[in-house]
Protein backbone atom coordinates (compact mmCIF):
# COMPACT_ATOMS: atom_id res chain seq x y z
CA UNK A 1 0.00 0.00 0.00
CA UNK A 2 1.28 3.25 -1.07
CA UNK A 3 0.74 6.36 1.66
CA UNK A 4 1.06 9.36 -0.56
CA UNK A 5 2.14 11.53 1.95
CA UNK A 6 4.62 11.52 3.08
CA UNK A 7 5.58 9.12 0.54
CA UNK A 8 6.07 5.11 1.94
CA UNK A 9 5.02 1.85 0.63
CA UNK A 10 3.66 -0.30 3.25
CA UNK A 11 3.13 -4.39 3.53
CA UNK A 12 0.09 -5.51 5.19
CA UNK A 13 -0.99 -8.74 6.45
CA UNK A 14 -4.90 -9.50 5.93
CA UNK A 15 -6.50 -8.98 8.67
CA UNK A 16 -4.70 -4.95 8.67
CA UNK A 17 -5.90 -5.01 5.06
CA UNK A 18 -9.47 -5.90 5.42
CA UNK A 19 -9.71 -2.97 8.23
CA UNK A 20 -8.26 -0.59 5.82
CA UNK A 21 -10.74 -1.74 2.84
CA UNK A 22 -13.30 -1.52 4.70
CA UNK A 23 -13.06 2.01 6.90
CA UNK A 24 -13.56 3.94 3.50
CA UNK A 25 -15.88 6.09 4.30
CA UNK A 26 -17.62 4.11 7.04
CA UNK A 27 -18.60 5.23 10.34
CA UNK A 28 -17.74 3.50 13.41
CA UNK A 29 -20.06 1.20 13.69
CA UNK A 30 -20.73 0.07 10.25
CA UNK A 31 -16.68 -0.73 9.96
CA UNK A 32 -17.14 -2.73 13.00
CA UNK A 33 -20.47 -4.65 11.31
CA UNK A 34 -18.90 -5.45 8.04
CA UNK A 35 -15.48 -6.25 10.10
CA UNK A 36 -17.23 -8.91 11.75
CA UNK A 37 -19.16 -10.10 8.88
CA UNK A 38 -16.32 -10.75 7.23
CA UNK A 39 -13.95 -12.31 10.22
CA UNK A 40 -16.60 -14.43 12.31
CA UNK A 41 -15.83 -17.33 11.82
CA UNK A 42 -12.73 -18.05 11.90
CA UNK A 43 -12.48 -16.21 14.70
CA UNK A 44 -15.34 -15.02 17.47
CA UNK A 45 -16.90 -11.65 17.51
CA UNK A 46 -14.63 -10.55 20.56
CA UNK A 47 -11.50 -11.76 18.67
CA UNK A 48 -12.25 -9.95 15.58
CA UNK A 49 -13.57 -6.52 17.64
CA UNK A 50 -9.78 -6.55 19.17
CA UNK A 51 -8.40 -7.37 16.07
CA UNK A 52 -10.05 -4.24 14.43
CA UNK A 53 -9.20 -2.42 17.02
CA UNK A 54 -5.48 -3.13 16.84
CA UNK A 55 -5.66 -2.70 13.08
CA UNK A 56 -7.09 0.66 13.09
CA UNK A 57 -4.51 1.59 15.78
CA UNK A 58 -1.79 0.85 13.33
CA UNK A 59 -2.94 2.12 10.43
CA UNK A 60 -3.64 5.50 11.97
CA UNK A 61 -0.26 5.65 13.74
CA UNK A 62 0.91 4.76 10.25
CA UNK A 63 -0.82 8.40 8.77
CA UNK A 64 -3.03 5.58 6.23
CA UNK A 65 -6.59 6.50 7.75
CA UNK A 66 -7.60 9.59 9.83
CA UNK A 67 -11.19 9.91 11.54
CA UNK A 68 -13.18 12.74 10.49
CA UNK A 69 -16.17 14.17 12.07
CA UNK A 70 -18.13 13.19 8.91
CA UNK A 71 -17.30 9.57 9.48
CA UNK A 72 -18.30 9.93 13.12
CA UNK B 1 -7.53 -3.81 -8.75
CA UNK B 2 -11.49 -2.26 -7.60
CA UNK B 3 -12.31 -2.30 -4.41
CA UNK B 4 -15.02 -5.24 -5.46
CA UNK B 5 -12.27 -7.43 -6.41
CA UNK B 6 -9.92 -6.66 -3.82
CA UNK B 7 -12.73 -7.75 -1.07
CA UNK B 8 -13.40 -11.06 -2.97
CA UNK B 9 -9.12 -11.67 -2.82
CA UNK B 10 -9.58 -11.13 0.69
CA UNK B 11 -12.60 -13.43 1.34
CA UNK B 12 -10.12 -16.15 0.15
CA UNK B 13 -7.34 -15.27 2.05
CA UNK B 14 -9.71 -15.29 5.23
CA UNK B 15 -11.07 -18.72 3.71
CA UNK B 16 -7.59 -20.21 3.79
CA UNK B 17 -6.91 -19.06 7.07
CA UNK B 18 -4.10 -16.13 6.60
CA UNK B 19 -6.76 -14.05 9.13
CA UNK B 20 -6.43 -15.11 12.37
CA UNK B 21 -3.03 -13.74 12.53
CA UNK B 22 -2.95 -10.34 14.87
CA UNK B 23 -2.81 -6.95 12.36
CA UNK B 24 0.73 -6.13 11.04
CA UNK B 25 1.34 -2.60 8.60
CA UNK B 26 4.72 -2.97 8.28
CA UNK B 27 6.98 0.15 6.49
CA UNK B 28 8.30 -1.94 3.27
CA UNK B 29 12.19 -0.35 1.69
CA UNK B 30 11.96 -1.56 -2.05
CA UNK B 31 15.30 -2.88 -3.33
CA UNK B 32 15.33 -2.08 -7.09
CA UNK B 33 17.97 -4.47 -8.96
CA UNK B 34 17.50 -3.68 -12.62
CA UNK B 35 19.77 -5.64 -14.90
CA UNK B 36 21.56 -2.71 -16.64
CA UNK B 37 24.87 -3.56 -14.97
CA UNK B 38 25.94 -6.57 -17.14
CA UNK B 39 25.48 -6.89 -21.20
CA UNK B 40 23.21 -9.84 -21.72
CA UNK B 41 24.75 -12.44 -24.58
CA UNK B 42 25.40 -15.31 -25.01
CA UNK B 43 28.60 -16.62 -23.88
CA UNK B 44 29.06 -19.48 -26.74
CA UNK B 45 28.34 -16.89 -29.69
CA UNK B 46 30.23 -14.12 -31.49
CA UNK B 47 31.11 -11.12 -29.38
CA UNK B 48 32.96 -13.46 -27.42
CA UNK B 49 36.47 -14.65 -27.81
CA UNK B 50 37.71 -17.99 -28.80
CA UNK B 51 39.12 -18.32 -25.04
CA UNK B 52 36.01 -17.72 -23.68
CA UNK B 53 33.72 -19.78 -25.93
CA UNK B 54 36.14 -22.60 -25.11
CA UNK B 55 36.03 -21.96 -21.39
CA UNK B 56 32.03 -22.29 -21.50
CA UNK B 57 32.02 -25.45 -23.68
CA UNK B 58 34.41 -27.00 -21.11
CA UNK B 59 33.26 -25.98 -18.29
CA UNK B 60 29.77 -27.09 -19.07
CA UNK B 61 31.18 -30.42 -20.18
CA UNK B 62 32.79 -30.83 -16.75
CA UNK B 63 29.89 -29.80 -15.20
CA UNK B 64 31.09 -27.07 -12.80
CA UNK B 65 28.93 -24.55 -14.70
CA UNK B 66 25.38 -24.69 -14.28
CA UNK B 67 24.70 -22.86 -17.54
CA UNK B 68 24.89 -20.11 -19.84
CA UNK B 69 21.62 -18.72 -18.81
CA UNK B 70 20.36 -19.66 -15.64
CA UNK B 71 16.73 -18.49 -14.34
CA UNK B 72 15.80 -18.98 -10.67
CA UNK B 73 12.33 -18.81 -9.50
CA UNK B 74 11.41 -18.00 -5.90
CA UNK B 75 7.77 -18.84 -4.35
CA UNK B 76 5.52 -19.81 -2.03
CA UNK B 77 3.54 -22.87 -2.31
CA UNK B 78 -0.19 -22.82 -0.86
CA UNK B 79 -0.72 -23.26 2.64
CA UNK B 80 -0.74 -26.86 3.78
CA UNK B 81 0.31 -28.77 0.16
CA UNK B 82 4.31 -29.30 1.26
CA UNK B 83 3.22 -32.59 1.42
CA UNK B 84 1.17 -33.00 -1.81
CA UNK B 85 4.26 -30.90 -3.70
CA UNK B 86 6.94 -33.36 -2.55
CA UNK B 87 4.83 -36.46 -3.53
CA UNK B 88 4.85 -34.75 -6.98
CA UNK B 89 7.97 -33.26 -6.92
CA UNK B 90 9.17 -37.65 -6.27
CA UNK B 91 6.54 -38.48 -9.01
CA UNK B 92 6.98 -35.69 -11.66
CA UNK B 93 9.90 -34.19 -11.60
CA UNK B 94 12.43 -36.79 -13.72
CA UNK B 95 9.30 -36.61 -15.95
CA UNK B 96 9.74 -32.63 -16.47
CA UNK B 97 13.34 -32.60 -16.89
CA UNK B 98 13.19 -35.61 -19.28
CA UNK B 99 11.06 -33.83 -21.42
CA UNK B 100 11.68 -30.35 -21.42
CA UNK B 101 12.15 -28.78 -24.89
CA UNK B 102 15.63 -28.43 -26.85
CA UNK B 103 18.30 -25.65 -24.73
CA UNK B 104 16.06 -25.76 -22.21
CA UNK B 105 16.98 -27.56 -18.95
CA UNK B 106 14.97 -28.00 -15.68
CA UNK B 107 17.60 -28.25 -13.29
CA UNK B 108 15.77 -29.22 -9.65
CA UNK B 109 13.12 -27.30 -7.42
CA UNK B 110 14.57 -26.73 -3.64
CA UNK B 111 13.62 -25.21 -0.11
CA UNK B 112 15.76 -22.22 1.10
CA UNK B 113 16.76 -24.03 4.64
CA UNK B 114 18.35 -20.66 5.18
CA UNK B 115 17.78 -17.05 3.36
CA UNK B 116 18.79 -13.24 3.78
CA UNK B 117 16.17 -12.86 1.55
CA UNK B 118 12.68 -12.16 3.21
CA UNK B 119 10.73 -11.58 0.55
CA UNK B 120 11.94 -13.81 -2.32
CA UNK B 121 9.56 -17.21 -0.85
CA UNK B 122 10.75 -20.51 0.26
CA UNK B 123 11.01 -22.50 -2.54
CA UNK B 124 13.72 -22.33 -5.71
CA UNK B 125 13.48 -24.04 -8.96
CA UNK B 126 15.89 -23.64 -11.15
CA UNK B 127 16.11 -23.37 -15.69
CA UNK B 128 18.69 -23.44 -17.64
CA UNK B 129 18.62 -22.07 -20.89
CA UNK B 130 21.61 -23.29 -23.20
CA UNK B 131 21.27 -20.73 -25.54
CA UNK B 132 18.83 -17.80 -26.67
CA UNK B 133 17.02 -20.21 -28.26
CA UNK B 134 15.68 -21.81 -25.21
CA UNK B 135 13.50 -19.17 -23.71
CA UNK B 136 11.23 -19.74 -27.12
CA UNK B 137 11.30 -23.20 -27.03
CA UNK B 138 9.61 -23.09 -23.79
CA UNK B 139 6.94 -20.85 -24.65
CA UNK B 140 6.20 -22.81 -27.51
CA UNK B 141 6.02 -25.92 -26.02
CA UNK B 142 3.74 -25.03 -22.92
CA UNK B 143 0.74 -23.81 -25.46
CA UNK B 144 1.47 -26.96 -26.65
CA UNK B 145 -2.03 -28.92 -26.50
CA UNK B 146 -1.07 -32.17 -25.22
CA UNK B 147 2.73 -31.70 -24.41
CA UNK B 148 4.00 -34.09 -21.44
CA UNK B 149 6.33 -31.49 -20.59
CA UNK B 150 3.47 -29.01 -20.57
CA UNK B 151 0.92 -30.40 -18.39
CA UNK B 152 3.93 -30.93 -15.80
CA UNK B 153 4.90 -27.59 -15.91
CA UNK B 154 1.12 -26.28 -15.42
CA UNK B 155 0.71 -29.05 -12.67
CA UNK B 156 3.84 -27.51 -10.53
CA UNK B 157 2.88 -23.79 -11.04
CA UNK B 158 -0.57 -24.81 -9.89
CA UNK B 159 1.14 -25.60 -6.48
CA UNK B 160 2.54 -21.53 -6.19
CA UNK B 161 0.59 -19.85 -4.25
CA UNK B 162 -0.19 -16.65 -6.09
CA UNK B 163 -1.90 -14.61 -3.32
CA UNK B 164 1.63 -14.81 -1.26
CA UNK B 165 3.68 -11.66 -1.77
CA UNK B 166 6.92 -14.07 -1.35
CA UNK B 167 8.29 -14.14 -5.09
CA UNK B 168 11.03 -13.66 -6.96
CA UNK B 169 13.13 -14.23 -10.26
CA UNK B 170 17.03 -14.27 -10.88
CA UNK B 171 18.46 -14.71 -14.01
CA UNK B 172 22.28 -15.29 -14.17
CA UNK B 173 24.45 -15.99 -16.62
CA UNK B 174 28.98 -16.86 -15.97
CA UNK B 175 30.74 -14.73 -15.08
CA UNK B 176 34.10 -15.58 -16.44
CA UNK B 177 32.20 -14.12 -19.91
CA UNK B 178 30.39 -11.32 -18.59
CA UNK B 179 30.94 -7.44 -19.87
CA UNK B 180 30.18 -5.36 -16.93
CA UNK B 181 28.60 -1.80 -18.08
CA UNK B 182 29.10 0.48 -15.38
Amino acid sequence: MFRPEPPRLFTLNVSAWLALELCRGAAPGELERAYLDEMVPPLDAAAARRRLQEALELLVTNGMVERTDAAG
Amino acid sequence: MEQNDRLVRLRRLIRSGRAVERPEVAPLDPVIRSGDTFLFRDPRKRGTTAEEQEFVEDSLKKGFLVGSFIVEWGYDIKKGCHDKFRRWLLDHERLLAGSAPEDVRYKGTYVTTSSTEKQAGDYRTIWVFESLRGPQNLAEEVAKEGSLFARLWHELNQFRDGDSPHRSQQNYSPAATSVRLV
